[in-house]
């Protein structure tokens, strides 16, 4: 389903959160405020790269390890 | 280091001094050295001597009673420091405490012999008020400072925390929508009314929300986050 990266990045950070209890770890690490951000059901991942001008592509391949291992 | 009148003639309470009376400074101070990280001074002493600094840099510091420190301001060479013993005559004690940055040098004066030249030279009262001016009207910036970005903080910390709550995405149109007046939001940030209009306004301006009867849409919910963490 997480095949494409355009899926991943339209991908909620709520969704991400609730997807593993390790996901905080994952936003912590990159160093954005998401975990426990009340926006977080109305960001994409796309936004978060935006917000915080992450390397698209390292961000987006974890975020979809991270998914797609649950 | 040999201080003469002329190098004391940089510091803005003596602009006017006469060389005569910058010579009875000179004769009257004492010359003290400090390593770095050594007091002049600490909070609470008696204001027995104001000091100025002849070379290096000294900070000045006030902590609460847990020890928390605020940096009050930091001094450099030939600005004049804990002079506040000159003109109160109460026994009075440094508010502050002055710990040399670095290796500094500074000409003590003893604050009764400063107050004896002031009682019959009025350019030095004057000079000194003008200085004292300036620091209030300083402290009355940094005072506001503090307390407008608090309350920025804290409301743009409820609209996040209602975002998660409450907050639903508008049909078609771009942001979250969050249904509340502004005095709820005054309420619930422990502020005004007339602050969070302002706050809002600014806010608007800037495109980070647009506002509308009983509702505020958020269109750049990261540029709030920016203002809750202290950078816009």
């Amino acid at each position: 389903m997480l095949n494409d990266d355009s899926e991943i990045s339209n991908t909620h950070v709520e969704t991400v959160l609730k997807s593993a209890p390790k996901a905080f770890r994952f936003f912590l690490d990159w160093h954005t405020a998401c975990a426990g951000c009340g926006f977080a059901r109305f960001c994409t991942l796309g936004d978060v790269v935006n917000a915080y001008q992450l390397d698209e592509k390292k961000f987006l391949q974890e975020a979809k390890d991270l998914v797609v291992q649950i | 280091m040999e201080i003469s009148p002329k190098d004391l003639k940089q510091v803005v309470v003596f602009e006017n001094a006469t060389d005569d009376d910058l010579v009875l400074f000179l004769k009257n101070g004492i010359t003290r050295s400090m390593e770095e990280g050594g007091y002049f001074f600490l909070q609470g002493d008696e204001a027995s001597y104001l000091y100025i600094l002849t070379g290096g840099q000294v900070k000045l510091t006030q902590s609460n009673p847990s020890g928390q420190l605020v940096n009050l301001r930091t001094i450099y060479p030939w600005q004049m420091f804990g002079a506040l013993g000159a003109v109160r005559t109460d026994g009075a004690t440094y508010p502050a405490s002055a710990q040399a940055l670095e290796d500094s040098t500074a000409l003590a004066v003893p604050s009764l012999f400063m107050r004896s030249m002031m009682e019959t030279r009025p350019y030095l009262s004057f000079e000194l008020m003008k200085l004292m001016t300036s620091y209030i009207q300083e402290m009355q910036a940094r005072y506001r400072e503090l307390a407008t970005e608090k309350v920025e903080q804290r409301v743009a910390n409820a609209l996040i925390r209602l975002a998660g709550q409450s907050g639903t995405k508008p049909g078609k149109e771009a942001g979250v929508e969050l249904s509340f007046s502004r005095q709820d939001l005054a309420e619930m940030t422990g502020t005004t009314l007339y602050t969070v209009s302002r706050l809002l306004s600014d806010w608007e301006r800037k495109g980070i929300i647009k506002t509308g009867r009983e509702k505020i849409i958020v269109l750049k919910p990261h540029d709030l986050v920016r203002v809750v963490e202290g950078f816009a």
